[in-house]
């Protein structure tokens, strides 16, 4: 296995009036060379800080508390601020939510774009190279006027066009992992699946690495081929995608795929899961933090400490479900 | 429309309006200008006669017009103080105050900039609080407070900077920049302070925006995100700034002038003021309000050269 991103046992923590409470709680993840990994919950569940934290971009008054996160074998939690300025947008990359807002409005779009190659470049490279190298990359990510969009400011871009650019200028520098907090959210549909795509082309010609954040579960599933569920700083459940989708086994996974719309489910209440991800000075941090929302929930949930099941690729942490007897049941079921 | 013509077209309006009503605010002045030529001992005959070489029996309208023609050919008319035409006195004094306004703004940007950048880099520390103070402080104090204290340490401790009078800066470059050196410090304390309190918020809020997080995820350095990018986002507003602190530092130079007796426009405004001079105080008055609504339209116009979302919204 290679493996290009591992988090293990990863914890991040706000201070709140004194208290410290884990925004992201003990989590691990990996993603493999070329692979598209999904990491799916609600707002505020904590994907974005985990992605975030894995740039060294999370927010200043949060702390690290535990866990490991390693880029290419490489413990990134020891880089020095120097380290992390050479590695960022060189071997790895982020692209985030927002692109309406997300680049600089007084400058032109090649300069953006040159100054990270420049920021990088062990040695000067000549104003035509530069070019070349940067038209080419607005052409990879299918911008339909290159030449017009390198000369542009940002306000004259449409927000699917600064999303390109912005993918553009994370992989400009050919990092090995793209960590996508929610890229597609703030699009139209139609423009979504055209960057979903891009992204998908990048992922297969340049062997890229991708942590794909979504809360949508319906992206998700056809994009990426491992999916981890996250639920109030905790993954609950992780497998296959195809799997997954099918044979959701987390009370809260299964709540999610219930409320994707489809055309099956065409002239039917659609379902939702009630309530919403308790605010962090709720959450008590004993037991299972879905309890609270959990149909099936048993006072045993509100206190047992949580534990990882694991079958094959598939992972669960649920106190009441057996994730094997549970795949029994599956296979068997498909079988009648 | 484009954006330049459009902004030229209001100038002109803008002087127009400003000439309306200095005009008109002079004509509510009470006093007969007349009766203050000959003195309380005149006759009303002379003083009729004198109201009619005068114009002032002639209705207003047609005085305002004659006023403006003549004046935009350059000629405002005779100081009744000093006997001499108003454009003579004013273009004698008028580089004095040209200079000290110069060095003024000069002065507060060389020291509101690098202070600014430098509070807001240390945003959080505790020893730039003194600084923060400071620069409260400088928005607080009148000019001309300042102007005494740089006079007791400069002038009187010191005996290094001179308190009082000018030299030409044809007789002596460095003797003139010597004798506009504490005034312009004096106005030039207030100006900084401005420019160091809205760089410095205008940096801690713009280090917030996402194009930042932007810029740190392609792995810049604060250093290169501060200076290529951040600085120029918080420059605009200050620049807006800018047009209000030349309108600052010219009625700063009316109370400095009198303070480090410099014969300058501010000398020339409160002299002709208090003898009823009125076709001086006019023409100062315009003279002034021309200054500032010219350094506006520059301002605006640079406005458009920095802010590329100005420029091209313009030009639809």
């Amino acid at each position: 296995m290679n493996k290009v991103l591992e988090i293990d046992n990863f914890t991040l923590s706000f201070k709140i009036k004194d208290k410290e409470v884990k925004a992201v709680n003990d989590i691990s993840l990996y993603v493999e060379k070329g692979e598209v990994v999904g990491l799916v919950g609600e707002s505020g569940c904590g994907k974005s800080l985990t992605a975030l934290s894995i740039v060294n971009l999370q927010p200043s008054n949060s702390k690290i508390v535990d866990g490991q996160i390693e880029i290419n074998g490489e413990d990134v939690l020891s880089y020095s601020r120097e380290m992390w300025n050479d590695k960022r947008g060189k071997d790895f990359s982020i692209i985030f939510q927002e692109p309406m807002s997300a680049l600089d409005p007084l400058v032109k779009i090649g300069n953006q774009i040159k100054e990270s190659i420049v920021a990088h470049a062990d040695e000067s490279i000549n104003s035509v190279d530069l070019k070349s190298r940067i038209m080419d990359m607005l052409r990879a990510v299918e911008l339909r006027n290159p030449e017009l969009v390198y000369d542009s400011y940002p306000h004259q871009l449409s927000g699917g066009m600064r999303q390109r650019v912005l993918i553009a200028l994370s992989l400009i520098n050919n990092p090995c992992l793209l960590v996508a907090d929610e890229p597609t959210t703030a699009l139209d549909v139609t423009v979504q699946s055209q960057i979903l795509k891009i992204l998908k082309q990048m992922n297969e010609e340049l062997s890229l690495s991708v942590l794909f954040i979504s809360h949508d579960l319906g992206v998700v599933k056809n994009f990426c081929e491992r999916i981890y569920v996250m639920y109030a700083g905790l993954i609950v459940e992780s497998g296959i995608s195809s799997d997954l989708i099918e044979n959701p086994i987390h009370p809260y996974t299964k709540g999610l795929i219930d409320s994707i719309p489809s055309i099956k489910k065409r002239g039917k209440t659609l379902s939702t899961i009630k309530g919403n991800v308790p605010t962090l000075e709720r959450r008590s941090g004993m037991g299972c933090p879905f309890a609270s929302r959990c149909y099936l929930a048993k006072p045993v949930c509100y206190v047992k400490k949580l534990e990882e099941q694991r079958v094959g690729s598939r992972s669960l942490f649920c106190h009441l479900i057996n994730l094997e007897e549970e795949l029994e049941r599956i296979k068997s079921d498909a079988k009648n | 429309m484009h954006y330049y013509t459009r902004k030229l077209l209001s100038t002109l309006i803008t002087l127009f309006l400003v000439s309306v009503l200095t005009f008109s605010i002079f004509q509510l002045v009470p006093g007969d200008p007349a009766q203050m030529i000959l003195g309380v001992d005149a006759n009303p005959q002379q003083i009729e006669a004198l109201r009619s070489t005068m114009d002032l029996d002639k209705n207003p309208v047609i005085r305002y017009t004659n006023w403006v023609l003549r004046a935009v050919q350059g000629d405002f008319g005779t100081s009744y103080k000093y006997q001499r035409p108003v454009a003579a006195l004013i273009s004698s004094s008028i580089t004095i105050t040209a200079q000290l306004a110069f060095l003024s703004l000069l002065l507060s940007i060389i020291i509101g900039i690098p202070v600014g950048i430098f509070i807001a880099k240390r945003d959080k520390e505790k020893k730039v609080i003194p600084l923060s103070i400071l620069s409260q402080l400088g928005m607080a104090i009148p000019s001309f407070c300042v102007a005494i204290l740089l006079i007791d340490i400069f002038s009187i401790k010191l005996k290094i900077l001179p308190s009082l009078g000018y030299i030409a800066f044809s007789e002596s470059p460095f003797g003139c920049f010597k004798s506009l050196l504490l005034p312009s410090l004096s106005i030039a304390f207030g100006g900084a302070a401005v420019i160091i309190r809205y760089l410095r918020s205008n940096i801690v809020s713009e280090r917030r925006e996402d194009y930042v997080r932007t810029n740190r995820s392609i792995g810049l350095s604060e250093n290169q995100i501060l200076y290529k990018h951040i600085l120029r986002n918080s420059l605009i507003p200050v620049i807006t700034i800018f047009g209000i602190l030349v309108s600052e530092v010219l009625g700063g130079s009316i109370i400095i002038e009198n303070v480090f007796s410099l014969p300058g426009i501010g000398k020339l405004i409160t002299s002709s003021i208090t003898s009823r001079d009125l076709p001086l105080i006019q023409a100062l008055v315009l003279y002034l309000s021309i200054i500032v609504v010219i350094t506006n339209m520059i301002v605006d116009l640079l406005y458009g050269v920095i802010d590329p979302r100005i420029r091209i919204k313009g030009d639809d």
